[in-house]
């Protein structure tokens, strides 16, 4: 053994002596830094930064390492080192002894830039984050490296001819890395940055890392072994004496590598397509049209223990139809329901009256499974309107420390269908944050909670926060490291201001202390309990307008553009309150009216952008209101500036920004926030429209609007 | 006496040329089947029944423009280097100089490449006339003398193979994997696998010839630094022995 373990060693020196290999060195440090920019570096959390460096490094150092595995695992093989294989050298000695070698010199020329990492890691995120961000590099570089040096092994020992085997290990790889540059692809190395989360780290892609990791690593021992049965042929070793049980041990082995392998892509594969699984905006259509047809409608839902399992039971009573009615059900692909009669194809089917038994029926849908989170329900990119208009599609994450249950979500079989009566049962484990249950009784192990009156928004949000900011006015909840501190708490402060100038305008009471919540995986702000709890997304589409990335010091310099989005994103929250209106929310993502906006939202879009103009000024008095309004008028004219400014409007918007810009110099800030909350009001359940508005306009502050005219650009 | 003249330098180079093959098939051994590998995925993968025009065109571009100058820079990496690193240059060397020597290998390492590059294109026209032979040749031409004086560069440079191969995997995975990223760092008239991503992504085609200039241009220098490494030759030998 120690025998073994010299050798290992002098492979190792002899690889690092060779000057070619140190520049693995260079082109893993150049591969590190071209994977993120350091001015947007105090905008991401530590996990997002582990997690790009770690995928950059193994999509582009696994080539490298290939290239350079192969001229080290061939290197006895060449003319001149006929005096080595003289020798009764054991072929599997060698074979290991090259494995183990590459892999520490892999390593050792890897360090700088781990390094390099830690150090950033500890400059920007503290010395927390430094463990944390070691777990992700060794769980998402480790088994993917350990694969490369055994692939170039095996492919080695194949092909013999260290310039073939470079090139096909390097034309495998690169059309593997090109084919499945998705996170969907089997042999993806690491998830997407906006998968993940300061919060609950991979969070619904936590299976998805880890068969992946674990395929990796079945691989390389199945290379490994494959590779050892190849030398004893392949090498120009003096051959031993065959036993029959030792080559059937290896076929066994090399068999149940293969079967383990298989069936941990085929479980990747299977929870792949379901995550994957398109959104399917009619069937939601189609479902929110039948629920007229819904007497009643109650839930029973009971978390685990794991947080992973739910079961839970809906309760319907039914109208009597003339003729059959399909249902779609928009349950989640992964929970499974106990088989009925009136259940098809994940549809429910309601007989015509003629042929049914009783005027008003009775359904019972059992259900059971592990929620998988389909990945278009929580990115922060672009979506189609009908895509963004079901927001966070599934309502519910569950992991063993925290729980979200929204009240639209497709926990429930029939998620745009407000239900009666919800009865939610967690284990004790669990610390309410936050419920908007009517009642709730704590047991021995679990507590229920029970909704009579129905919410879209956060229902119960449970779980340890890490970090809980506490003064006179304001608790604010947070994970660790979601940003640099700087930036962090720059993007408090904005919150907080755009919170409290809203409150002041719009708000009679005057509660106190406010609650900021920060919340993964949604992609709007949401506001209950009469403006005094915000859940804010973890994840802003808008954090870049933080820091001017233009200049290389990364300071925080004219961030107006951030105090905007931030007014923006209160105020849309204020005006849906209690409710999902993604419709409106998506314009923080898209920033573009015309894709993101319905057609009837074209006022409200008007309305609340000026409004969050007006809060803005507020908070950043060098923010002129004026201006940026004309700045929108002259690109009435020219349409190309609206690329250059903050949200792209329809003309039609811009015609009623001016308007109410003339209207503001005319009327006092007091009438235009009573404006405000009266549209709020009127905008409900069918968006306000001009003619009502002018009604509005006249009524509280005697102004003609249509007469109202902007400045001219 | 002219005539003569005419045929004595016409035996001269064609003796040349051959001595460059047997040159070049001992030291690059593979270089051959590799050659007829190549002509044969190729025109399977380009012929598919299944693929509509534009798609066809990516395929043989993503061939001849991406695909082929790794494959000619990895060859054209050991066509002197793997006799100095397993110290058998000496020999030649006597005979020769090694620019020179390096230079006829490349030489035939390049004629050899034509041929197998009209081969494909031949083969492809034969059945879809409209893909033309021009566009495909001068994108894959410049971009293989690129890589190949770029990994020779770096092999003379570090004295070891090894160096040559790394820095020609690290320039063109960053070209290829990173095609989108590199496009908008390299620009066009820099980006080496133009003629493919013009293709592909649908971007002008107005820069392919700016940027073929340009690589062949930043080859050529590549090629007159390897030249200027390999006078030097004693020193490289030394090293290795």
């Amino acid at each position: 053994m120690c025998a073994f373990l010299g050798a290992i060693k002098f492979e190792w020196k002899t690889q690092c002596a060779q000057r070619s290999n140190w520049l693995l060195a260079l082109a893993f440090m150049a591969i590190f830094w071209l994977s993120f920019r350091l001015q947007e570096l105090p905008l991401r959390s530590a996990i997002g930064f582990s997690v790009s460096t770690a995928q950059g490094l193994g999509l582009f150092g696994g080539l490298f390492i290939a290239v350079m595995s192969v001229q080290n695992l061939l290197r006895e093989t060449h003319r001149g080192f006929d005096h080595v294989w003289s020798r009764s050298l054991p072929a599997k000695n060698y074979t290991w002894l090259k494995f183990f070698g590459s892999s520490l010199t892999v390593f050792t020329f890897s360090l700088p830039t781990l390094l390099c990492f830690l150090a950033l890691l500890l400059f920007y995120f503290g010395s927390g984050a430094v463990l944390s961000g070691l777990k992700v590099w060794i769980i998402l570089i480790l088994p993917t490296f350990l694969f490369i040096i055994s692939l170039s092994l095996l492919v080695s020992l194949l092909i013999r001819r260290n310039v073939i085997a470079a090139l096909v290990l390097a034309l495998i790889i690169a059309g593997d890395l090109v084919q499945n540059f998705d996170v969907t692809g089997l042999l993806a190395f690491a998830p997407y940055d906006i998968y993940t989360s300061a919060m609950i780290g991979f969070g619904p892609d936590d299976p998805f890392v880890l068969l992946n990791r674990a395929l990796y690593l079945i691989l390389t021992l199945l290379n490994c072994v494959l590779s050892l049965i190849l030398s004893n042929h392949c090498l120009p070793v003096i051959a031993n004496k065959k036993y029959p049980w030792v080559a059937a041990f290896r076929i066994f082995i090399v068999m149940s590598l293969v079967a383990g392998s298989w069936w941990i892509a085929e479980r990747y594969l299977g929870l792949s397509r379901i995550a994957n699984v398109p959104a399917n905006p009619v069937g939601h259509i189609l479902q929110k049209e039948a629920c007229t047809l819904f007497d009643s409608y109650k839930i029973e839902f009971v978390l685990d223990e794991t947080g992973k399992i739910i079961s839970g039971t809906a309760l319907l009573k039914l109208q009597p139809v003339k003729s059959e009615v399909i249902i779609p059900i928009t349950l989640n692909s992964g929970l499974e329901m106990a088989e009925s009669q009136v259940i098809v194809d994940r549809s429910l089917i309601l007989s015509s009256y003629e042929e049914s038994a009783s005027i008003e029926r009775e359904v019972r849908i059992d259900y059971r499974g592990e929620m998988i989170i389909p990945r278009f329900a929580y990115t922060t990119f672009y979506q189609e309107q009908d895509i963004a208009a079901l927001g966070f599609e599934a309502g519910y994450y569950a992991d063993s420390r925290y729980v979200f249950i929204f009240g639209t979500g497709t926990w429930h079989p029939f998620s745009e269908c407000p239900p009666d009566s919800v009865t939610i049962t967690i284990p004790n484990s669990y610390p309410v944050i936050y419920s908007s249950a009517d009642t709730a009784i704590t047991g021995e192990n679990t507590s229920s909670s029970t909704w009579s009156t129905f919410t879209s928004g956060v229902m119960l949000l449970a779980g340890k926060y890490p970090h809980y900011v506490q003064d006179k006015a304001w608790n604010i909840l947070l994970p660790d490291r979601l940003m640099a501190e700087d930036t962090q708490s720059l993007l408090l402060d904005t919150y907080q201001s755009a919170i409290f100038h809203l409150a002041n305008h719009v708000s009679a009471s005057e509660k106190l202390p406010k609650r900021i919540i920060i919340v993964p995986l949604i992609r709007q702000t949401y506001q209950q309990d009469a403006l005094n709890i915000f859940f804010i997304p973890e994840r802003l589409s808008f954090t870049r307008e933080l820091i001017d990335t233009g200049n290389d010091s990364a300071e925080p310099s004219n961030n107006s553009g951030f105090v905007t989005s931030a007014a923006l994103d209160v105020m849309t929250s204020w005006w849906c309150e209690e409710r999902t209106c993604p419709e409106l929310s998506n314009i923080l993502v898209s920033r573009h009216t015309d894709i993101g906006f319905r057609q009837e939202d074209h006022l409200t879009s008007a309305l609340l952008y000026y409004a969050s103009l007006q809060l803005s000024r507020e908070i950043d008095q060098e923010i002129d209101v004026g201006e940026m309004v004309g700045l929108y008028e002259t690109a009435l004219d020219d349409p190309l500036q609206m690329v250059q400014l903050p949200i792209m409007l329809p003309p039609e918007s811009i015609r009623v920004l001016s308007q109410l810009n003339a209207l503001w110099d005319r009327i006092t800030p007091q009438d235009f926030w009573q404006l405000m909350k009266e549209c709020r009001n009127q905008s409900r359940p069918t968006p306000i429209q001009i003619d009502e508005f002018a009604e509005l306009v006249d009524m509280i502050t005697g102004q003609d609007f249509r007469d109202l005219q902007g400045t001219p650009p | 006496m002219k005539t003569k003249g005419f045929k004595a330098k016409r035996d001269t180079i064609f003796a040349s040329l051959i001595r460059s093959y047997y040159d070049l098939k001992c030291s690059s051994i593979g270089y051959f089947w590799t050659s007829v590998f190549f002509i044969g995925v190729s025109s399977i993968l380009v012929l598919e029944a299944n693929l509509d025009l534009v798609e066809r065109q990516v395929r043989l571009a993503l061939l001849t423009e991406v695909i082929s100058p790794i494959m000619i820079g990895f060859f054209s990496n050991t066509i002197l280097m793997n006799e100095i690193e397993s110290g058998s240059a000496v020999f030649p060397a006597t005979r020769l100089g090694l620019p020179v020597l390096w230079s006829r290998r490349v030489g035939a390492l390049f004629l050899t490449y034509c041929l197998v590059l009209a081969s494909v294109l031949t083969i492809v026209n034969i059945f879809y006339p409209e893909i033309g032979y021009s566009r495909y040749a001068f994108a894959s031409l410049p971009t293989c003398l690129f890589i190949s004086g770029l990994v020779s560069a770096f092999s003379f440079v570090f004295k070891e193979m090894n160096a040559g191969f790394l820095a020609g995997t690290f320039i063109w995975s960053l070209n290829f994997v990173g095609a989108r990223a590199a496009l908008s760092v390299f620009g066009p008239q820099f980006y080496i696998f133009y003629g493919w991503a013009a293709l592909k992504y649908s971007l002008p085609p107005g820069f392919f010839w700016t940027n073929k200039t340009i690589l062949t241009f930043f080859a050529l220098v590549l090629y007159l630094l390897c030249i200027f490494l390999l006078q030097n030759s004693e020193v490289i030998l030394a090293s290795k022995r």
